[in-house]
């Protein structure tokens, strides 16, 4: 049936007909008996569709409800000064029982009833995440990045959280109470600084680059505590899982967290991790069944370009070729390298 | 005032200049929640073409409402237009990176409803069956349809937010109608005062 029917009766049923469209069902309506009856069953159904309810949600997803979850509030000053002006005491005396009060506050002594709970903030591949935690530190996390903190860290002694994947830290000053990180196998311990932790699970290699401050790297679980490795402002430090063993080096201090601008470097990188990368970053899957094995590593410095651009250049440097089907990208052939 | 809250979130499609208060408890959070998210995941994906990223969008619509209390008239309109822009804030976002994805946009799982209706004809409810029927329409006329016939925006408001022709609109809902005819017409000379 003719599309041009099918308006002039949605029309009908919308009473928002024109001249033409009622003139043109009209006749159609007409012509047999059989079109008539069609329009009835098409009204009828129109009438059921009225009906219909919208879509409801089974449930609120966790992440979600994790963070509504009101936070049990510790006393506000406000409240502490009502209390102590309900009781008739000076004025100076409730400004110095407030400035000390405040000065506790950030890590009061825990609430009993105060229970900790741990949020994860994930991700997703394509995206880069900015958030902040309970003490006002500051966290970007890179594409395939999940982050696991309290939701507050008044009853520890240490500030910790666990990160697997890559994600830049600024922490918020506090001498008495380290912030640590935990990824994978390894501990970083700071105090107040601008550093970078990539830990992804996928990858050979911990790298840990600090851009200021001081911060202590700690490998975990070790029976004996060895001395935490010290670094400062622009070193790098390696770990390496397969063989256990730490390397150090210089970095530019710009390129530490450079991946929130959009900066991808390779250095000495397997193939496959290259491609795990960019598939993190750009949000698109590849296949690289088909890649040599044996390709040599990769050293590139990608500043901002498109993902086309990427893959020319590996095109030409490796040799390596790329072809979309549908959502996928298949990769093959790379330049066979003798260790 | 809970159920108050709770009658206006659920009778949002009549009444779509309802206002939302300034402080939600956590009941009626969900209860907004629920409501909602489903059609606007359906109109993110319109614009994203992605599920995760328009969940995403979504979830952060709904925790910015929680941690701006502030009335808002009209809850429909602003939960739309928010979907809205941050979609095409992240579409400018993503001009970076140019991977497309090849549209599925018209296919119709035609043969997965037709075991269904055999096996299940019988003990449906008739306006069950219609939501299964709808559901298989291609996501971009299946939108226009649940956005004009079940949460009642106009044909010049479907236009705005889904950038397209008034023309167009009309066209989706005459080609809905016409699958739904086709699929559902059995459906009418079942038991004829059952609704």
């Amino acid at each position: 049936m003719e599309d041009q029917i099918w308006a002039d009766m949605v029309k009908r049923l919308n009473a928002n007909e024109t001249v033409e469209s009622k003139k043109s069902l009209d006749s159609w309506l007409a012509e047999d008996l059989t079109n008539a009856q069609k329009f009835e069953e098409v009204k009828a159904l129109w009438l059921l569709s009225g009906h219909l309810e919208p879509e409801i949600a089974q449930t609120v997803p966790q992440q979600l409800r994790e963070q509504i979850a009101p936070v049990i509030p510790t006393q506000n000053p406000k409240t502490i000064i009502k209390k102590l002006w309900a009781y008739g005491i000076a004025a100076s005396l409730v400004m110095a029982i407030v400035i000390i009060g405040l000065n506790f506050l950030p890590f009061s002594k825990a609430d009993p009833r105060e229970q900790i709970t741990w949020k994860t903030i994930s991700a997703d591949a394509g995206k880069v995440i900015a958030l902040n935690l309970p003490d006002g530190s500051n966290v970007w996390l890179n594409a395939g990045s999940k982050l696991s903190y309290p939701n507050h860290f008044n009853s520890q002694h240490l500030r910790n959280v666990r990160l697997s994947g890559e994600a830049y830290f600024e922490v918020k000053h506090d001498k008495r109470h380290p912030f640590v990180v935990e990824s994978d196998s390894i501990k970083t311990t700071v105090y107040g600084t601008g550093f970078n932790v990539r830990a992804y699970p996928n990858e050979s290699d911990v790298a840990i680059a600090v851009s200021s401050g001081k911060v202590g790297v700690n490998t975990k679980n070790a029976l004996r505590s060895p001395d935490p490795i010290f670094l400062l402002a622009s070193d790098r430090l390696i770990y390496h899982k397969t063989n256990k063993a730490f390397t150090r080096s210089k970095t530019a201090i710009n390129d530490i967290n450079g991946w929130q601008k959009g900066l991808i470097v390779f250095e000495q990188s397997p193939i496959k991790e290259v491609f795990e990368e960019l598939s993190r970053r750009f949000n698109v899957k590849f296949s690289t069944k088909r890649l040599f094995k044996g390709s040599c590593k990769l050293t590139a410095r990608f500043e901002n370009k498109p993902l086309p651009t990427i893959l020319k250049t590996l095109h030409t440097a490796m040799n390596i070729t790329s072809n979309q089907i549908n959502g996928t990208i298949y990769v093959e052939g790379g330049t066979i390298c003798k260790e | 005032m809970q159920i108050l809250q709770i009658k206006f979130l659920l009778n949002s499609t009549t009444d779509p200049g309802e206002a939302l208060p300034a402080m939600l408890s956590i009941s009626a959070f969900e209860l907004l929640y629920k409501r909602w998210n489903t059609i606007l995941c359906r109109y993110a994906i319109y614009y994203l073409q992605d599920e995760n990223s328009s969940q995403s969008i979504v979830n952060d619509l709904f925790l910015q409402i929680w941690a701006n209390p502030r009335s808002i008239n009209n809850i429909k309109s602003y939960l739309f237009r928010s979907v809205k822009n941050a979609c095409l804030n992240e579409l400018a976002l993503q001009k970076r990176t140019p991977v497309s994805y090849i549209e599925t946009e018209e296919l119709i799982k035609a043969s997965d409803l037709a075991s269904w209706s055999i096996n299940h004809k019988e003990s449906s409810h008739k306006l069950d069956f219609l939501q299964k029927v709808i559901s298989t329409l291609p996501p971009r006329r299946q939108l226009v349809f649940r956005m004009h016939r079940i949460e009642g925006f106009s044909y010049a408001e479907i236009a705005e937010l889904l950038e397209i022709s008034t023309r167009t609109v009309e066209d989706h809902l005459s080609k809905s109608m016409s699958y739904i005819h086709t699929e559902c017409k059995h459906l009418i000379y079942e038991k004829l005062t059952e609704v």
